[in-house]
């Protein structure tokens, strides 16, 4: 405004704005609407910080409360090694697995709203979801794909650790929680895969428990697989045992070798490079309980 | 340890100034702050969660693309008296369904899987030691060993899958051993002998079932496990023979990245022969001349 300007504009008076407004109120009322605005604003200071512990993190100390008080970030380190996040290390394979698990699971809950686990509605109770419901045909097709997605990059990202020798101590045991969830895995996709009772699952599945069904010596295998589909052909007993594994009970142990998986990788430190928790803890030496015992030099 | 040495010191020479915005790509992964290249660490936030959250949306894109162009397959309702020709199991139990047609359901279906996990599983416990940890293909000889063990497991598969489509095994034994004189019963060999036993475990009311018995008997002994054992056992420990001998100075842990891709190799060519060529009574077939699944 100290710029002297002759315009036309700078002679049109400002247009009054709501603080104006509310100055031209009498006194009593003005001061009640400002105790309500306040009062109004720590309402939503108090609401969004309670459920964010801290606010936008600015600083390098916010930053590392961001990730230190959510419980969806506290898995990871506060800092990580330059090399530990490169893609083309890591590729993200493991990452884009365990989102695929969180897909799954979302696509999976909607589905079940629709979903009846019995041989005379199975089917058409998929029919309905495909063609009647709306976005059904997505769900499914999304719950599909995603379960396919994860099988192939939990086995990529087995060959990730492989090749990058990322099972190497003190990560043994994780990479054995790794063939677990592998396993797992599997199984979740193929007792989904009885679920849409067609004819491809009848007799897919028909073909998998007849192999499971071979295990040695017979009367076992005749047991193993009469536990598994809890009759003598795949049925209902069958369906609703493949729906109750494959909706919760796989799902939950899943989750947790899981949760042991990654607080394994946060303890056991990053492979790549020395991360930061690896830094404190010093897994220097890595020489098994038998070399140390034998003093074998490094 | 060294290319991390000399990448902050690379950085260390970078000036930055106070108020510089962290997040600027492509340094986005580099340290920027003088902490950060001090230690050769970066913060999580925002670094980690960044990458974290634009990996999860370009997964969600691909899924949302996937499931809205391409439908999943849906068939008619299931009916158990009508089995398709051929029936499959799901793609990735494709090459245990076709190891299934070469060895017995017993080996092919459990003890071959389990003893193979089991075996992935103990890899830690084999291959010991920190070196190449963290690394990439262990030394400049990992991708030669891995890609020379492809090619071998998918020459050695493909032969052994081509020798029992061309010359099959059971039928060709079953006819050998069927040719034994069944009037000398009882008299003499191992086929006799064998023969007894059928007549006391096995059943068989008359000569000929007694010797239809044994003979069935021996040949699941010889192609159902005999041979698919030896070649389990034979083709691995070549694999490490030629390994030495085509890399001079191998070391252990070089031998066992070469049986780890056997085992993923192996995967995929019985997944993909399983998947694209078999066809109906899961005989052989070109991929490209693969006939349409009949159904029951």
């Amino acid at each position: 405004m100290a710029r002297a300007s002759r315009s036309l504009r700078d002679n049109i008076p400002p247009v009054p704005g709501p603080k104006d407004l509310v100055d031209r109120l009498p006194g009593g009322l003005r001061g009640r609407l400002s105790k309500i605005g306040a009062s109004a604003k720590r309402t939503r200071e108090d609401i969004s910080g309670s459920i964010v512990r801290n606010g936008w993190p600015t600083s390098v100390r916010g930053r590392s409360l961001a990730v230190m008080n959510s419980v969806f970030l506290h898995l990871h380190p506060i800092r990580t090694r330059q090399d530990a996040i490169k893609m083309t290390y890591t590729f993200g394979l493991g990452g884009i697995s365990f989102f695929l698990f969180l897909l799954l699971t979302l696509t999976g809950v909607l589905l079940m709203f629709y979903y009846i686990p019995s041989i005379d509605q199975a089917w058409q109770t998929m029919n309905i979801i495909k063609t009647e419901q709306p976005f059904g045909w997505f769900l499914r097709n999304m719950h599909r794909w995603a379960a396919h997605g994860m099988v192939i990059m939990v086995f990529f990202h087995m060959c990730r650790v492989f090749y990058t020798g990322s099972f190497r101590a003190p990560r043994q045991f994780n990479w054995v929680v790794g063939v677990i969830l592998l396993v797992l895995t599997f199984l979740l996709s193929y007792t989904g895969y009885l679920l849409p009772w067609d004819q491809l699952s009848l007799w897919a599945v028909t073909v998998g428990v007849n192999m499971v069904g071979s295990t040695p010596p017979p009367f076992v295998g005749d047991l193993v697989k009469f536990f598994l589909i809890g009759d003598f052909t795949v049925g209902q007993n069958a369906l609703l045992r493949f729906y109750t594994l494959h909706v919760i009970a796989l799902p939950l142990l899943l989750s947790i070798f899981l949760a042991v998986h990654f607080w394994r990788i946060r303890k056991d430190g990053f492979s790549r490079g020395l991360t930061f928790t690896s830094r404190i803890t010093d897994y220097g030496d890595t020489r098994s309980a038998g070399e140390k015992a034998a003093g074998k030099e490094k | 340890m060294a290319t991390t040495g000399d990448r902050v010191t690379q950085e260390a020479n970078v000036t930055v100034q106070k108020g510089t915005r962290v997040l600027t790509p492509p340094a986005r992964t580099r340290p920027t702050t003088p902490a950060e290249q001090e230690t050769g660490t970066v913060q999580v936030w925002p670094h980690l969660v960044v990458i974290e959250f634009l990996g999860a949306l370009i997964i969600t894109i691909n899924m949302v693309l996937l499931s809205t162009l391409f439908n999943g397959p849906f068939l008619g309702l299931a009916n158990p008296d009508k089995t398709p020709n051929p029936s499959k199991a799901p793609w990735y139990f494709l090459n245990l369904q076709e190891l299934l047609l070469h060895m017995n359901p017993a080996l092919a279906g459990v003890i071959v899987p389990t003893l193979a996990l089991v075996l992935i599983a103990a890899i830690p416990y084999v291959d010991r030691g920190s070196k190449g940890l963290g690394v990439w293909w262990y030394s400049p000889r990992g991708p030669k060993v891995a890609m020379f063990t492809a090619i071998y497991t998918t020459a050695v598969a493909g032969a052994l899958i081509a020798l029992d489509k061309f010359f099959p095994l059971k039928s060709n034994f079953t006819a050998w051993l069927d040719t034994a004189d069944v009037s000398r019963v009882g008299q003499a060999g191992f086929l006799s002998f064998l023969t007894e036993l059928a007549g006391d475990f096995l059943g068989g009311n008359s000569p000929e079932a007694r010797h239809a018995n044994a003979v069935g008997v021996l040949v699941e002994a010889i192609v159902g496990w005999g041979i698919p054992i030896l070649c389990f056992i034979i083709f691995p420990i070549l694999l490490v023979v030629l390994l030495k001998a085509a890399f001079k100075g191998i070391d252990k842990t070089e031998i066992i990245i070469g049986l780890f891709t056997g085992f993923v190799t192996l995967y995929f060519v019985l997944t993909f022969v399983g998947t694209a060529m078999r066809g109906p009574s899961m005989d052989l077939y070109p991929p490209w001349a693969l006939p349409p699944n009949q159904e029951g």
